[in-house]
């Protein structure tokens, strides 16, 4: 399966470079770009030394931490959002033709490689981070920040997919949807307590960017919860970032079934 | 090989009023319409067969093809190729057929169809020395080595087809379909593909359904032929018995020693006159060919005739104005 995702992939990539796009200047302008939001959270924190009780390298942690897993999971699947294309040019009838997971082929169709930007910024923030809060970094500290980066992935890649099965019934694509996605990230960078309690909600359960940037981020940070979650709930976010993904899986299945090809 | 049993596919329309607000309008309530794009079709195609599927635009033919390639999901009836269920084990069923669809390229535009061939053999599970074996092959058989390391964007349309039938092919499956094949080909690059086509079926005894316009491609490859209009299937026979069944109908051309009028006896109609040559097509069952020629003759003298098939375009034209 990897073996045919990086052939696909460098076949893919092979293609784009006949266009000879300059990959190194994008990059330097997505980073420039993503680096500006570094600077908002130092100049607000100039002026309030903490946001509901939420310090600065606290926030920068939780920053980072969303930045690098939202860049792995557009790094994978933001080809996912070339699904409404597909179907309506019917294009997607020849993944259906193939003895292969027609998400497994679309994932390589485009990879922009500039994305690694992203993962950058957030890599910054987090060596920001780390000299404030100065935490002593022991196994299970490690554990948690691996727990919460793999949680928000599959995540991700969930909201992903979600997207791309709803193009199945309405052919264009869902602005609706990038409200979760690029909401999602938004939200989960800074601490989920200083939203409104529908909204929090809606993050935490429904959603669930909110819980597995949340929990583990608490136990990580070594922070009491005025929300009153349970303290298992960190190392259950891995469980609730897969359910998630099966069932946005489940829909995608759905949709497949629900494809209606082009006439033709 | 295939069977199809009360096969049927529908389609349903949502009617939204145009512009914005009809759109929002169209979240709440639409007023939709059903569409039998195929309606309870049945057939069953044996292993070896060469079988075209012809009908007009529209008719349901690549709404059947993407049925039984498990594109779509049929909304009733059954339908299995060599025992295995199309959309409902996908991944089985991909691994045993191969596709082409004329107006698409399964290709990579800025590859070179070598890369495609080496990828598909990923996709497909091709042992990767069997692979080589596999292109070495068609390379030699399709005449693909002059442009084999090209990008396909750069390829003409002959050069493509020729490349698009052997990335079908390389998993060696056993039923192939092809969804108009020769569109918009010259025609030595149909005479190509036909050959090639006809030796498939030949010699590796691979199952081909065939839908296309081009009713040389019927004549020269099909030795049977299914009708569909409408999403109902109108006629199945072989070649022989379709001629027979419409060829009681046959067109006989006269040169006459001069340009005269004919008065034709009944069942017999002028279709066409060029100076001194002269068509007319009778009704076999009807009239008889010598009391043809005497009846004319009787009026002018014949210098020369013959007498021939009625084209099997002109025999489906006749079946598809019947219903």
């Amino acid at each position: 399966m990897i073996n045919l995702y990086i052939s696909l992939l460098m076949a893919q990539i092979k293609g784009q470079m006949s266009y000879k796009k300059s990959f190194v200047l994008e990059l330097i302008g997505y980073l420039v770009v993503n680096i500006i939001d570094l600077f908002v959270i130092y100049f607000i924190f100039l002026k309030f030394p903490s946001i509901k009780g939420w310090s600065m390298g606290e926030v920068y942690y939780l920053y980072g931490v969303a930045s690098v897993s939202y860049a792995i999971a557009q790094l994978f699947a933001e080809s996912l959002e070339k699904v409404p294309e597909l179907i309506r040019t019917g294009e997607f009838d020849h993944f259906l033709i193939r003895p292969r997971s027609p998400i497994l082929q679309i994932m390589p169709l485009s990879f922009r490689l500039n994305r690694i930007g992203r993962l950058i910024q957030g890599a910054i923030a987090l060596s920001l981070a780390f000299p404030i809060l100065q935490l002593e970094l022991n196994c299970e500290k490690v554990m948690l920040f691996m727990i919460a980066v793999f949680s928000a992935v599959i995540v991700y890649f969930g909201l992903f997919l979600a997207g791309a099965a709803f193009c199945f019934w309405t052919i264009q694509s869902s602005e609706a949807l990038n409200a979760f996605t690029y909401g999602g990230v938004e939200l989960s960078k800074y601490p989920i307590t200083i939203y409104r309690p529908w909204m929090r909600r809606l993050f935490l359960y429904i959603v669930p960017v909110g819980f597995v940037s949340y929990y583990p981020a608490i136990a990580f940070l070594e922070k009491s919860d005025p929300l009153g979650g349970p303290l298992w709930a960190s190392y259950f976010s891995p469980v609730i970032a897969i359910i998630f993904a099966m069932v946005t899986w489940l829909f995608w299945k759905l949709g497949v079934n629900h494809y209606q090809s082009t006439g033709s | 090989m295939i069977h199809a049993e009360n096969l049927s596919r529908i389609f349903v329309h949502h009617h939204t009023s145009p512009g914005l607000l009809g759109s929002i309008q169209g979240l709440f309530s639409r007023t939709s319409e059903e569409f039998h794009a195929v309606d309870k079709i049945s057939f069953h195609i044996g292993e070896g067969e060469f079988v075209g599927y012809l009908g007009p635009n529209g008719a349901g033919k690549s709404t059947t093809i993407k049925m039984l390639t498990g594109i779509l999901v049929p909304s009733a009836g059954e339908v299995t190729v060599n025992g295995i269920s199309p959309s409902r084990d996908r991944i089985r069923h991909s691994q045993q057929i191969g596709v082409v669809f004329g107006q698409r390229t399964q290709l990579w535009w800025d590859l070179p169809p070598r890369d495609a061939f080496d990828l598909l053999g990923k996709v497909y599970r091709v042992d990767r020395h069997e692979l080589k074996q596999k292109i070495d092959f068609f390379v030699e058989m399709l005449q693909l080595s002059s442009f084999l390391c090209l990008p396909v964007r750069k390829l003409s349309l002959g050069q493509r087809m020729r490349c698009e039938l052997t990335a079908a092919l390389l998993h060696q499956p056993r039923v192939l379909f092809l969804d108009e094949p020769t569109i918009g080909l010259d025609i030595t690059a149909k005479e190509v593909i036909r050959s090639f086509l006809k030796y498939l079926n030949r010699e590796k005894r691979t199952t081909i359904l065939l839908t296309t316009h081009d009713l040389g491609d019927v004549e020269e490859l099909c030795k049977r032929v299914i009708v569909i209009d409408r999403g109902q299937i109108i006629h199945d026979s072989d070649l022989f018995t379709l001629r027979r069944h419409f060829g009681h109908r046959r067109l006989a051309m006269f040169d006459l020693e001069q340009e005269s009028p004919i008065y034709l006896p009944a069942y017999a109609v002028e279709v066409k006159r060029e100076g001194k040559r002269l068509w007319i097509e009778f009704d076999g069952d009807q009239l008889r060919m010598p009391d043809l020629i005497s009846e004319i003759s009787r009026q002018a003298s014949i210098s020369d005739l013959s007498i021939q098939e009625i084209e099997i375009g002109r025999v489906i034209k006749q079946i598809y104005s019947r219903t």
